[in-house]
């Protein structure tokens, strides 16, 4: 096939592979215009604080042309910056400002539908015989009006929206505003890579892809099977949603996909170091990371919610690394990239660390989050340790919230203003004279955990962040080493980094009692004390641990 | 207990007013109670026997007041319980019946029992609506649409189970089966009648029940678009509500609420029936004497309007309605108004002065919507103006209800058609249609040759007709553009014919009819009588006696 035509292949140096990226959700990260929502220059004027704690690259999220439907993740122009962001001028000054600081610039794309508003959609809505028509997944009726098939949305209710122009059913997974394109039909799949290509050509080093496993329906829109109501075990879904009772075997998820994720893959590597890393939610979120991300001619990684779960002992922890390590092992090149927060789920230090997060919890997470073979995505404001911001029904904005609260109670918790500054009223969110009302409250919750606190307090975690990132850059077996399992353990995770003859141990305890973990045969030579981890100390073929310890060790 | 009554609701006349938009008095853009007490005198010089009130009770307005909080208060929106009483004791005075719209099928999401009922599985409202566990698969338990779009279930994290919908998803269906929602119901009922109303309009009394073991409607494919009742483009249209709605048990409930009523001198109801069989329903709930008084269905609210149509209504109305009443109404708050629906973008005087003519000479009541008498045309609005759910939702090839919800156009030279509070520069709710400027009731009161005017005189006129008021009805052969029946009232029989077409027309007497004398005084025009044979204008009518 003409798409391996190799020949165009830029060179790519891999940093993605152990990359950390910074994820930033522009509505909330800093209000420059003081509309009371965060734009382009707030983030370029703010990139200083990204570069100081020592990442890779950032990720931004949508900052597209859109209703707001779905606050961004609903486009109506992939190629154009939506006016309350800014402009294309403003995100160029910011790329280039960004590059300056040494920091790659990865961009959402939302490729698996778009905005109702989107004129594709306005066309292919208009008729069953316009040049769009089948752009969209439209579906007539079944004989009781009922829709096609059994599929839901995410986001509650029926997956399929009644038009009455064309007198038929159409695919949303999310909101209704937002239609699923079409991926079986080429000429969308053309238009979707042109806009890939126009992000890359303006500088971007690399794609987030949002719900790529959404990308392709089955053709035949086959019933999904029944699961029954769920254990609450899977991370993507809440149980007191109905989209949890199905297994998504047919409306996601399917083999499709891999043909077009070649397609991208074959434009981005004409780019020279760029990466992709696409969101995938799915039951067997991992075994897809792995098929995703295999081959070298598909993603560059995958991210799932493995780590995005409300579980977090050691037996759990140690089960995702596992198989992951069986997939990566099993799969050529398969990649992942880990999570602990995003824009979708509640905040880490919440819902790890309950009402009240343990300090030692919160010491502990970045360590293990950075110690982990594959990338790492942190979210905006785990690196100061932010709690979910408690949100009234009243204040809430996201739909998804509003439509299963008060058991789920939405995305907007982790969305709150960024808080810069202790002493505003708005946390420095705006630096605007006269600043409107933030369009989400800010949270006073975060106030004593602003930047401006943080980094005058050399013991605070953003400092703790500060010095794993840079410490890990000179431990080539955290950077590219394999990973070794050590056996499993009730409250301590342990495993073993390898580069060449060098073999660290890297262990926590994730519980909150003390523990002991006997190494058997193995010896710690040297207890790495420049990694900034406390809590935990060596005794030959015994590491004590207090209750969050955490030891990064080189074996004899 | 069985109070008196006069019957003066059989063949009666009841003006329905929208609340919203008849009269606003303080400015909000909003019409109100003290806003309809002011304009009292303008329903009672057209002759109505009542009004009928929409709903003005406590909402969250979702549906405009179709989705109520507090069955037994005034929102604060509409006025106080002291102004409705003024309304009730200034309407007493016009010698005018007050009748009342009360919803409940469904109440709104915010009312204490529903909040009530959503808490848990085990609180003591927990069987007050209609939960259900989910599909295996998640989905809901059945097939049943709502009308309004989509399942008509809704899910609820809290209780994990959907619960029942058949409008919005703020309008949770009650659960009649239950007796305690019976006795809730009947107290708010008991509340307004103590309070001196004189009757009930009852919001789609044929959704109060649904099938108990929540069976699927069959479906039927998409309809050709004949049945009135729904716009085909609504998927809710390809079902046969078998099972959603229009259940047997609703009868004895029926039963309970006019034992109720009767206890109360000179009270009536009358019922809206959406329905795969209107009429059929309309005989069901209203025979016996021991059910509804009368009903409504959507036979006359659809577009078509032939003469070949009409004499098919009415055909099946004599052969299944029996001792039933119906009351027949030509447009309401939920249909395009007649004068577009059957007289398109520039509907033809003659048409409105027919529409008014036929409607006052069918056996049942008539229930004349705010604004008929003007012969408005349906207002049309921008997608950016839309406020019905229903409209926003479908939208565009069904535009939902706010074209015939538009401000009422009282007076021509004033902006807003003097629908505001004096000097208000408040918008209001629904733009004003410039369309019923020229046709406001300051402009038709001083044109004696108004279609106003041709209302209040008949109205003034049928009050003579015994045979039109409670009279028998008996069709005479059908034409292709002349619809002709013969009321009879004793020995006093009365011929109406009506040429419901744009042409003129001829129509002979059946062979063995008694002759035809036109009666002078009704104001109809444009039609004569020769031996056996009847010729029209366009559109014309005619009252015969037959002697």
């Amino acid at each position: 096939m003409s798409t391996s035509a190799a020949s165009a292949k830029a060179p790519n140096n891999g940093w993605w592979r152990a990359g950390v990226i910074y994820q930033i959700y522009p509505r909330s990260f800093a209000d420059s215009n003081g509309d009371g929502i965060g734009d382009l220059r707030g983030i370029t004027r703010r990139l200083d604080h990204i570069a100081q704690l020592g990442v890779d690259a950032v990720w931004l999220s949508p900052f597209q042309k859109s209703p707001m439907k779905d606050f961004g993740y609903d486009i109506s122009d992939y190629n154009d910056v939506d006016p309350m962001f800014g402009t294309l001028a403003d995100f160029k000054a910011m790329v280039a400002r960004a590059h300056e600081l040494g920091l790659k610039v990865m961009i959402d794309q939302v490729l698996s539908h778009c905005s109702d508003q989107h004129p594709w959609f306005i066309e292919s809505r208009s008729s069953k015989t316009n040049a769009k028509a089948d752009w969209f997944v439209w579906a007539d009726a079944k004989d009781d009006g009922n829709p096609p098939n059994n599929w839901l949305s995410v986001f509650g209710g029926s997956s399929w929206q009644w038009d009455t122009r064309r007198k038929q059913y159409y695919l949303h997974n999310f909101l209704t505003s937002q239609p699923d394109l079409n991926f079986h039909n080429p000429a969308v799949q053309d238009a979707l890579l042109a806009s890939a290509k126009f992000w890359l050509d303006l500088g971007v080093d690399g794609l987030r892809l949002d719900a790529i496993n959404f990308c392709y329906h089955d053709a035949e829109l086959r019933s999904n099977p029944g699961a029954g109501e769920p254990d609450g075990s899977n991370p993507t879904v809440a149980a007191s949603n109905p989209y949890a009772w199905q297994h998504h075997i047919y409306d996601r998820s399917r083999p499709e996909a891999l043909g077009f994720l070649q397609r991208m893959r074959a434009l981005t590597d004409q780019y020279t170091d760029a990466a992709m890393v696409g969101e995938i939610g799915d039951e067997s979120g991992m075994v897809m990371v792995a098929q995703y991300s295999s081959g070298g001619d598909k993603l560059h990684m995958g991210y799932c919610f493995d780590l995005l779960a409300d579980r977090f002992d050691a037996g759990y922890v140690r089960g995702v690394i596992a198989k992951f390590e069986n997939v990566a092992a099993t799969s050529e090149q398969g990649w992942a990239c880990w999570a602990l927060s995003n824009h979708d789920c509640k905040r880490v230090a919440t819902r790890w660390g309950g009402a009240n997060p343990p300090p030692g919890l919160l010491r502990l997470m970045p360590a293990l989050q950075l110690s982990l073979r594959g990338a790492a995505c942190m979210y905006q404001g785990e690196e100061l340790g932010l709690p979910e911001a408690d949100i009234a029904y009243e204040d809430l904005q996201d739909p998804y919230g509003k439509t299963m609260w008060p058991e789920f109670k939405g995305r907007d918790g982790c969305r709150t203003p960024f808080p810069w500054d202790s002493r505003a009223s708005d946390l420095g969110f705006s630096s605007a004279p006269k600043p409107g009302k933030p369009w989400l409250p800010v949270a006073e919750s975060q106030r004593a955990l602003a930047v401006d606190r943080q980094v005058l307090d050399n013991g605070s975690l953003l400092h703790r962040y500060r010095h794993l990132l840079r410490w890990r850059k000179s431990q080539p077996a955290l950077m590219k080493g394999d990973l070794t399992l050590l056996p499993a353990h009730e409250q301590v995770l342990a495993y073993v980094r390898r580069s060449g003859n060098e073999r660290l141990l890297c262990a926590f305890n994730l519980s909150e009692r003390s523990a002991s973990l006997p190494l058997g045969s193995e010896r710690v030579a040297a207890v790495l004390d420049d990694s900034g981890a406390t809590g935990a100390t060596a005794q030959g073929s015994t590491v004590n641990f207090e209750p969050w310890g955490v030891i990064f060790a080189r074996l004899a | 207990m069985k109070s008196a009554n006069s019957n003066w609701w059989r063949g009666g006349v009841i003006y329905q007013i929208y609340p919203r938009s008849y009269q606003d008095s303080n400015g909000d853009g909003i019409g109100d109670l003290p806003g309809i007490t002011r304009r009292l005198e303008h329903i009672a010089r057209l002759g109505a026997d009542g009004i009928w009130l929409s709903p003005f009770f406590k909402s969250p307005m979702k549906d405009f007041g179709y989705d109520i909080t507090d069955y037994c208060d005034v929102d604060p929106m509409f006025g106080t319980l002291a102004d409705f009483k003024t309304l009730v004791n200034r309407a007493h005075e016009l010698g005018l019946k007050v009748m009342i719209d009360q919803v409940y099928s469904h109440t709104a999401d915010l009312h204490p029992w529903f909040v009530e009922s959503r808490s848990s599985k085990t609180n003591d409202k927990a069987d007050w609506y209609v939960w259900a566990d989910s599909k295996n698969d998640g989905n809901p338990p059945n097939n049943w649409l709502s009308i309004f779009g989509g399942s008509a279930w809704q899910w609820d994290t809290r209780r994990k189970q959907y619960y029942l919908h058949n409008f919005l998803t703020s309008q949770p269906d009650l659960n009649f089966h239950n007796p305690a929602v019976q006795d809730a119901v009947l107290d708010s009922v008991k509340f307004w009648l103590e309070f001196g109303v004189d009757g009930y309009r009852l919001d789609v009394v044929n959704f109060y029940f649904h099938d108990k073991q929540l069976r699927d409607n069959p479906g039927r494919g998409m309809p050709d678009g004949s049945d009135p009742a729904v716009s085909p483009v609504n998927p809710y249209a390809w079902q046969w509500h078998h099972f959603d709605k229009s259940q047997p048990e609703n009868l004895a409930f029926l039963k309970r609420l006019r034992a109720l009523v009767d206890s109360y001198p000179d009270t009536t109801m009358v019922g809206e029936i959406g329905d795969d069989d209107g009429l059929a329903r309309v005989a069901e709930y209203t025979g016996g004497g021991d059910k509804l008084h009368m009903a409504y269905c959507f036979d006359l609210l659809g577009e078509p309007h032939s003469a070949t149509f009409l004499h098919g209504v009415f055909t099946r109305f004599n052969e299944v309605v029996g001792s039933g009443w119906p009351c027949w109404a030509l447009t309401n708050h939920d249909i395009p108004r007649v004068a577009t629906r059957w007289g398109g973008k520039k509907a033809p005087h003659g048409l409105l002065r027919l529409a008014a003519a036929l409607q006052l000479s069918l056996r049942g009541t008539a229930c004349i919507y705010q604004g008929d008498e003007l012969g408005l045309p349906e207002a049309e609005l921008a997608f950016e103006d839309l406020q019905d759910p229903y409209g926003i939702t479908m939208w565009p090839e069904y535009k939902g209800r706010d074209g015939c919800r538009t401000p009422m156009p009282w007076s021509q030279a004033t902006a807003d058609l003097g629908f505001g509070a004096a000097g208000s520069q408040t918008k209001p709710w629904l733009p004003v249609a410039e369309s019923h400027r020229a046709l406001a009731v300051d402009v038709q009161e001083a044109d004696a040759d108004s279609l106003l005017h041709h209302y209040q005189h008949l109205l003034q006129w049928r009050r003579s007709q015994p045979a039109l008021i409670d009279g028998d009805m008996s069709l005479l052969p059908k034409h292709d553009q002349v619809l002709a029946f013969v009321r009879s009232h004793g020995d006093r029989k009365v011929l109406c014919a009506f040429n419901l077409s744009e042409r003129p027309a001829t129509f002979a007497l059946p062979v063995g009819l008694p002759a035809a004398e036109p009666i002078n005084g009704s104001g109809v025009r444009g039609a004569g009588v020769q031996g056996a044979q009847l010729s029209f204008e366009p559109w014309a009518c005619i009252f015969c006696t037959l002697s």
